[in-house]
């Protein structure tokens, strides 16, 4: 999937004005969770296919802070990310080549541990965005944060949870914001039998401003939205508890949905979507993959239907990325995880494959670099066989949740702790 | 397709006495060739990187879903042995819903000292010389080699496929091997809501019983047994296992490495009923967490708390409190020192904390 220009050129526009050039999507940045195409392929660099017995190099390494699983964006030779330390959620900024702190923002975002779950940490397991000049932060309770990419000064704030009167998502909000041309989108969710719409919103990234609503209730999700163009018309998906929705991305309204068995409820990942305009979606426990075909009717409306559904293949959190006709993933949740591949038309598995535990993958070229929760990085060639694996090191400790980050041929990973910076070229 | 094996670690340890000699002669594997040997901690087997490379691994989890009950009817005793500690795996497919031969391979170790009648004089009777003779053969081992007359059940379930088969292997009782057959149905459960609150992953329950004649594992009973067991026994299996290992703790909280110490601890006192060992794996423990005052803490209520235990060793959790109160008195550690003066007889002590 390409961006749309409709909400590229705007937002380049609008970002060349608004901020200093270093700050700007590039062709080295990572914009948001998922990449460029929030479909973690990173373009292709020339990167090693054998590494010395130790790993890869290391450039450099650093703490970071006391806790959480977000993801690192990246822009103008500077690294985002976000860190629990103590009752704050801090936003950071990281010189690429250094690992020097730029600026840091925190903010008091206490977490109740009765009324939630915090056994596998307080996070913050939502990604930033970088749009216009500006670092986009959503916190555990969901409020969201707009601060300048170049000093971290804030520019505005909203309470979403209080605002919105949204639901508490036990382990704390997971999914991460969209880009949407000059709107920010996320998906706060609705409480039970809550009327008046809400799910999935808008808000215009310059003031923070609510741009649009859904006028459907969904519970919320820890899965992220996605922009998809069906037949030209640009809509943002969602996996939201039993629902599997696209909205339009310029006004929320509602294109298509499909409600699914209550085995469907606890969706994680992120749905990936393909020009032959299949929706592919996993979960793990009772659940499992399945594709849903969206197609434009005559009369101008969409409808979906679910053409395929397997529980061999079984995605828990972690990324699953599309290499033509295959989805490729790491399938398992409690149990032992394989690497897997399911052919996105039909629902077949194409492999299983031991050797890793649960883990990121991440698609470069005709490789795949892949990360395990145990912090094994690894770097393959994808085929309907498996993965043939070249090299792989332990870089990082338990639980090392997060997506690498690939920029040219530099990678940034991180677990709960730290994170680490590798060069991965020839 | 590649299979990359995962690693696997054994170990060893020193023999300080008989039972010690046949407990560890135990977890070292040594009741039966063709059976793999216990894990280090001893909750479940190794298992052979070919094994990985057949199918998916279930792991039997020591405890309520491991059941094997042996019962004897003779003329004037009837006797029902039972055991919840047997460890194991199942090699099954991994996709049974298209597979005609869904078990590939498996293998059990049954520690003898966890067998119970719920009478002690039977039990001490059963175990010695002239019956089980646990001095000498401390497990009774099955290696699953082959299934036969698979047949496929319905299933109103879509995530439940039911078998019925015969499971043919070699079964080790106080050292003689025989080939057994059983009939059994098994099912693999894949996970979902249900399962998940019972046990993580995807499951395989094996339900079958077969028949035992002492004597045809060379077993000749002492004059005047015929009254007391019988010529036949019936055996009962009930077994679930699940593609999660019982060494596997998902609390990420837990301290792995701790709380598989413990674990190890309960398979010598608990699982083989060595004391002497576990003794000495519990002073390893306390100086190696000599500074840690919740590791410290949580031996100790292990030894208090968990259920089965043969002997309670009040010494060494008097030992780990003692330590663990020096370095804070927090009241988990106060409560856990008052129920050990509770449990030790001391009343006036037990009342200060």
């Amino acid at each position: 999937m390409s961006p749309n220009p409709r909400f590229v050129i705007p937002a380049l526009l609008a970002a060349s004005l608004a901020a200093p050039a270093t700050a700007e999507p590039g062709p080295d940045s990572w914009p948001q969770w998922g990449g460029p195409a929030r479909d973690f392929i990173a373009p292709a660099g020339a990167l090693a296919t054998s590494w010395p017995e130790d790993g890869p190099k290391e450039l450099w390494q650093r703490q970071l802070g006391e806790d959480g699983y977000s993801g690192i964006v990246a822009a103008g030779g500077r690294l985002y990310t976000m860190y629990r330390r103590g009752d704050d959620e801090v936003a950071v900024a990281i010189d690429a080549a250094t690992g020097e702190t730029s600026w840091e923002k925190a903010q008091a975002v206490p977490l109740d541990p009765e009324t939630m779950r915090l056994n596998y940490g307080p996070g913050p397991m939502s990604t930033p965005a970088i749009a216009g000049g500006r670092l986009f932060t959503v916190g555990a309770l969901l409020d969201v944060r707009a601060l300048d990419l170049t000093s971290g000064e804030p520019a505005w704030s909203r309470d979403l949870m209080k605002e919105m009167d949204a639901p508490l998502m036990r382990r704390g909000h997971g999914s991460s914001p969209l880009i949407v041309g000059d709107l920010l989108v996320l998906t706060p969710g609705c409480k039970r039998d809550a009327e008046g719409g809400g799910a999935v919103i808008a808000l215009h990234q310059s003031d923070g401003k609510l741009a649009w609503k859904s006028a459907e209730c969904f519970s919320g999700t820890y899965s992220s939205p996605i922009l998809a163009t069906v037949e030209g018309d640009e809509q943002v998906m969602v996996a939201m508890g039993t629902h599997r929705a696209g909205f339009d991305a310029a006004t929320g309204e509602l294109r298509w949905h499909l409600e699914l068995g209550e085995d469907a409820t606890t969706t994680m990942s992120t749905q990936i979507w393909g020009d032959d305009q299949i929706l592919f979606g996993s979960s793990a426990y009772a659940d499992g993959s399945r594709g849903i075909k969206v197609d434009k009717q005559e009369d101008g409306t969409f409808a979906a239907e679910e053409i395929w559904y397997t529980r061999k293949m079984r995605v828990q959190h972690a990324t699953a990325v599309r290499i033509g006709d295959l989805v490729y993933g790491s399938s398992g949740d409690f149990g032992p995880a394989f690497l897997a591949a399911v052919d996105v038309h039909s629902g077949e598995l194409a492999f299983r494959q031991r050797g890793f535990t649960k883990a990121n993958l991440l698609a470069v070229g005709d490789k795949v670099i892949l990360l395990d929760e145990d912090g094994t990085l690894a770097i393959g060639t994808p085929s309907a066989e498996g993965i043939e694996i070249h090299a792989r090191a332990k870089v990082l400790d338990r639980l090392a949740w997060t997506v690498p980050t690939l920029l040219g041929t530099r990678l940034y990973v991180r677990d709960r702790h730290q994170i680490k910076a590798f060069e991965l070229g020839s | 397709m590649l299979n990359i094996a995962r690693p696997r670690s054994s170990d060893s340890c020193g023999a300080r006495s008989l039972m010690a000699v046949w407990a560890l002669a135990a977890l070292a594997g040594s009741a039966s060739a063709e059976v793999p040997a216990r894990t280090h901690v001893g909750q479940t087997l190794l298992v052979a990187d070919a094994e990985f490379d057949r199918g998916q691994i279930f792991y039997l989890h020591p405890g309520q879903d491991t059941q094997v009950a042996v019962t004897s009817v003779a003329a004037l005793q009837r006797t029902i042995l039972t055991s919840s500690r047997a460890v194991g795996y199942v090699v099954g497919t991994f996709d049974p819903e298209d597979s005609e031969q869904p078990i590939l391979g498996g293998a059990l170790r049954l520690p003898v000292a966890s067998l119970a009648s719920g009478s002690p004089a039977t039990d001490e009777t059963l175990k010695g010389e002239d019956y089980l003779h646990i001095a000498e053969h401390p497990e009774v081992t099955f290696e699953l080699t082959e299934t036969k007359d698979v047949e496929r059940l319905p299933s109103d379930d879509d995530d439940v496929f039911p078998f019925r088969m015969k499971l043919l292997g070699r079964l080790t009782v106080r050292g003689a091997t025989r080939e057994i057959e059983m009939p059994a149905e098994v099912s693999f459960l894949l996970t979902n809501f249900d399962t998940f609150a019972r046990t993580a992953g995807d499951l395989v329950r094996i339900h079958g019983s077969f028949e035992l004649s002492p004597a045809d594992f060379d077993w000749e009973m002492p004059p005047g047994a015929a009254g007391l067991v019988a010529a036949k026994l019936n055996v009962d299996v009930f077994l679930v296992g699940s593609t999660l290992s019982p060494e596997k703790n998902l609390d990420p909280e837990v301290d792995q490495e701790q709380w598989l110490a413990e674990q190890r601890y309960l398979t010598l006192a608990r699982d083989l009923s060595d004391s002497e060992t576990a003794a000495a794996h519990g002073e390893q423990y306390l100086a190696k967490y000599r500074d840690d005052a919740e590791a410290l803490d949580a031996l100790a209520r292990t030894i208090l708390d968990s259920p089965g235990l043969p002997n309670r060793d009040l010494a060494l959790a008097r030992q780990l409190v003692e330590r663990a109160g020096e370095l804070a008195g927090d009241a988990a550690i106060s409560e856990t020192r008052s129920r050990l003066a509770a449990a030790r007889g001391d009343g006036s002590t037990a009342r200060e904390n």
